[in-house]
């Protein structure tokens, strides 16, 4: 799956495109766990063109955010669409993360 | 194997010896319970349903004799009417016959038949002749026959005749018989007999059997309702009490004494109650082993001086030591002493706030090291392993200085831990991956805008802060990650030199030549031709108008900065604003030689929007393309426009964008990095302004570029309705 990465000051941006399932969820896991080891944790991921997500997808973003909790952080989620805040909400999983509305927001908040 | 060993409580912290000691008793109680659960009602319910029962049959015993005692006396006072009647009846017929009435007797029996409902009422004579008879047809006697009397006499039938009427009834039938003699004077004696059927009974008595028999149905469903209301009330009390008294009787497994908690409150009680015991069996268990456990460290440490509980525990104690003053003077005794003693100290004073200070620690995103008097690293959160690229297993008891890695923080630590610094001290560690420094860019350097730099590098916020007891000592150090304030603040000051050197490029100007037109207004400056005045007059103008739209321009940032810029909607008329922004790029692009063409539909829309912001927006792509194009190229704004969108497109000759640079020109300040635009002043905000415009108004900026052939940029306005008038 494409995952485009920028940065914003100090702040690493990772967005994926696409929908987040199977094979690319692993995939997007693996780049995840890469970039928060880089940058200690100084990374957002910008879920705005997270169409859905699956199981694997859920695992993913859940899997970044305990390792994040190591550092008693959580991973910085912005721009999440209705139907990804919909499944976190209907999971439980909602609570893990910390929500943003937009890319500008979540950088500030390492502020 | 017992069932009761393969429980969780017993593979748990639960010792052996309590587990085990009562292995009869937990499997027997379990097999009641589950019996008794999955068994009948208790005996207090079935006590409830069998007084209820008795209850129901008495009642219907009592109605019962009431029923028969009803019909007995209904059936004698029927006697007792046919008796009156009869009496009567021989009464009024001695009268009228010996008046010689025999004609309205007759009637009067027949009226006394239908009234009384009798079935048969006739006098008959001693040869058996009937005189008269409540049905005229049974009649055999005339008038005329019997003028002069008869003779012989007559007799009450039955043995039941007592005193002077007789009475009987037929036992097989119920037919009440009444029969008296009628002495008539001059005439003679007659008999009058008289059969009455008895009382219909049936209806009552079918009416009663029904209401008695629903009577007992309601019973009976209120007793089965009852038995099972009882029992569900008493089961659990049961379960409870046999459990109570298996506990009693010395049952110890908690998981065999548990109930299932949706029965009854009561249920939910003791189950909590055991959860309780188990809670506190297994903190004394945790506490027995941990005891055991350090003990046996403490011995190892003693000989080695180095063990994996050992530094994490007398880290707890630097840190809650001071929390109560007996709890403090065991833990500096143990600090003292060896880490094994330190851990019993530390858990055994006071284990439950000792585990939630360690958690607590954990759950910080700010690093943090306690650093024991040797310089050893005693306990290290998860943020400070992360922060210091390392795991907490090899931070912990290593040298904190040689972790830390930079001699500033080594000397602050080491003279913490001497006792030779007291206060804090704050130390800013740049770092990266190789274990270089970090050189942030100066501001002076005003074309760089924020530096790009590689990932791997970021900067350390340490702060050292002695420990102190009586006599000992350690360190506290604090680590936090402030990579993203320091970026910040190059930003920022990124910003004002910029602002600064934009703001001050026209100010010199306009300075200049106010300067030059106040000389030539004194006697011994040099005069000025009006020409000369003209034009310092019009570089006056421009420079101004440049400050202002500078100073517009960062208003407006700040204003989408704080998300307060508000868009005052309305018609926003696309040729009109079109051909003002043409009267004000004719005169540059002329002094430049560049070809400035509108290549435009013949019918413009009006769009919604913002009329300033939209003309500002196109302003910044029509100024940009102007500046970055040199001298003999062209600039053309093509106009398309259909049901969904208008798009404005500006095309350049110019000096074009890296590929890498396309995405980020629209970043606030960001000004490509390009030789050739060092002589060409910007401040980064144009296209950043351009793009926040377009988003607010629902639409986007995007752009294409090829290096030295030029940029398209492209303004997509979404919502359009066409012109009533051109």
């Amino acid at each position: 799956m494409n995952v485009s990465q920028t940065r914003h000051g100090a702040v690493t941006v990772l967005k994926p495109e696409g929908p987040l399932i199977g094979a690319g969820a692993g995939e997007f896991a693996s780049h995840a766990q890469e970039v928060l080891r880089e940058s200690l944790g100084r990374f957002v991921v910008d879920a705005s063109a997270i169409s859905h997500v699956d199981s694997a997808g859920l695992e993913a973003l859940v899997d970044t955010t305990r390792t994040l909790s190591d550092s008693g952080q959580s991973l910085r989620l912005c721009g999440a669409n209705e139907t990804l805040r919909e499944v976190l909400d209907l999971t439980d999983l909602s609570g893990l993360f910390e929500h943003y509305e937009d890319v500008g927001t979540a950088v500030r908040s390492f502020l | 194997m017992p069932e009761s060993d393969r429980q969780p409580a017993h593979s748990g912290a639960v010792p052996e010896s309590e587990a085990t000691g009562k292995r009869d008793g937990p499997s027997s109680v379990r097999a009641a319970s589950v019996r008794d659960v999955g068994g009948g009602a208790p005996r207090l319910a079935w006590a409830v349903g069998l007084g209820m029962l008795a209850l129901i049959l008495s009642v219907a015993a009592g109605m019962w004799w009431t029923l028969k005692a009803a019909e007995r006396s209904q059936t004698a006072s029927r006697h007792e009417q046919v008796r009156i009647v009869t009496e009567l009846l021989t009464r009024q017929g001695e009268l009228a016959l010996a008046r010689g009435q025999l004609s309205a007797y007759r009637a009067q029996l027949a009226e006394a038949a239908t009234r009384y409902e009798l079935s048969e009422v006739r006098l008959t004579l001693p040869d058996g002749g009937v005189l008269a008879d409540a049905e005229p047809r049974r009649i055999t006697v005339r008038e005329a026959d019997i003028a002069g009397g008869w003779k012989g006499t007559v007799t009450r039938a039955g043995a039941l005749g007592t005193g002077e009427t007789g009475g009987r009834a037929d036992a097989g039938t119920g037919t009440l018989e009444h029969e008296e003699v009628v002495s008539i004077p001059g005439l003679g004696e007659a008999l009058l007999s008289v059969r009455a059927s008895p009382v219909d009974a049936s209806m009552l008595r079918w009416q009663l059997m029904v209401g008695m028999g629903g009577v007992v149905l309601a019973g009976l469903g209120a007793a089965w309702w009852g038995v099972r209301w009882v029992a569900s009330r008493t089961r659990s009390v049961d379960l409870v009490r046999d459990a109570l008294e298996a506990a009693a009787r010395g049952e110890c497994c908690t998981e065999a004494l548990r109930i299932d908690g949706s029965l009854h409150r009561a249920a939910g009680g003791l189950n909590a109650l055991l959860d309780e015991l188990q809670t506190l069996r297994t903190l004394a268990a945790v506490r027995r082993a941990l005891g055991d456990r350090a003990d046996a460290i403490g011995a190892e440490a003693d000989t080695n001086e180095n063990s994996d509980l050992g530094p994490h525990q007398n880290a707890l104690n630097l840190t809650t030591g001071r929390a109560g003053s007996p709890d403090g003077a065991r833990s500096a005794d143990a600090a003292r002493g060896s880490p094994g003693a330190a851990a019993q100290a530390g858990i055994g004073g006071n284990g439950v706030r000792s585990s939630e200070v360690l958690r607590a620690c954990d759950a910080m995103w700010i690093g943090m090291l306690v650093v024991s008097q040797d310089g050893r690293v005693r306990y290290a959160n998860g943020a400070a392993a992360v922060l210091l690229e390392t795991t907490r297993e090899k931070l912990e008891g290593q040298s904190a200085m040689a972790m830390l890695g930079d001699e500033a923080v080594a000397t602050a630590v080491r003279e913490a831990c001497d006792g030779t610094a007291r206060g804090r001290k704050v130390i800013e560690v740049r770092r990266n991956r190789e274990g270089g420094t970090l050189k942030l860019a100066e501001p002076s350097d005003r074309r760089g805008s924020v530096p790009e730099r590689p990932a791997g590098w970021w900067v350390l916020r340490m702060t050292v802060r002695a420990v102190r007891r009586e006599d000992d000592a350690g360190a506290l150090v604090v680590i936090e990650d402030v990579t993203q304030q320091r970026v910040a603040d190059e930003s920022r000051n990124q910003f004002v030199a910029h602002a600064t050197h934009e703001l001050r490029t026209p100010l010199t100007a306009i300075r200049l030549y106010v300067e030059q037109l106040l000389e030539a207004d004194t006697p011994e400056g040099e005069p000025m031709t009006p020409a000369d005045c003209a034009r310092a007059l019009n570089v006056i103008n421009l420079e101004s108008r440049r400050l202002e739209r500078i100073v517009g321009d960062m208003l407006s940032v700040s204003e989408i900065e704080a998300g307060s810029m508000k868009l005052r909607s309305g018609d926003v008329r696309v040729a009109q604003m079109l051909d003002e922004l043409r009267a004000e790029f004719e005169a540059p692009a002329l002094e430049k030689g560049i070809t400035l063409a509108f290549d435009l539909p013949p019918k413009l829309p009006v769009l919604q929007g913002d009329r300033d912001k939209i003309g500002m927006a196109l302003h910044n792509l029509l100024g940009n393309a102007v500046k970055y194009t040199p001298r003999g190229g062209s600039v053309t704004l093509r106009v398309e426009s259909n049901a969904a969108s208008v798009n404005f497109e500006v095309i350049d000759t110019g000096i074009g964008i890296k590929p890498e640079e396309q995405a980020l020109v629209f970043e606030r300040f960001y000004r490509a990095k390009d030789e050739r635009l060092a002589e060409i002043t910007g401040s980064g905000l144009g296209l950043a302004l351009a793009r926040d415009v377009a988003r607010l108004h629902g639409g986007d900026i995007t752009v294409t570029s090829e290096l030295n052939k030029g940029s398209t940029f492209t303004l997509t306005l979404p919502g359009t309705r066409p012109a009533k008038a051109a």
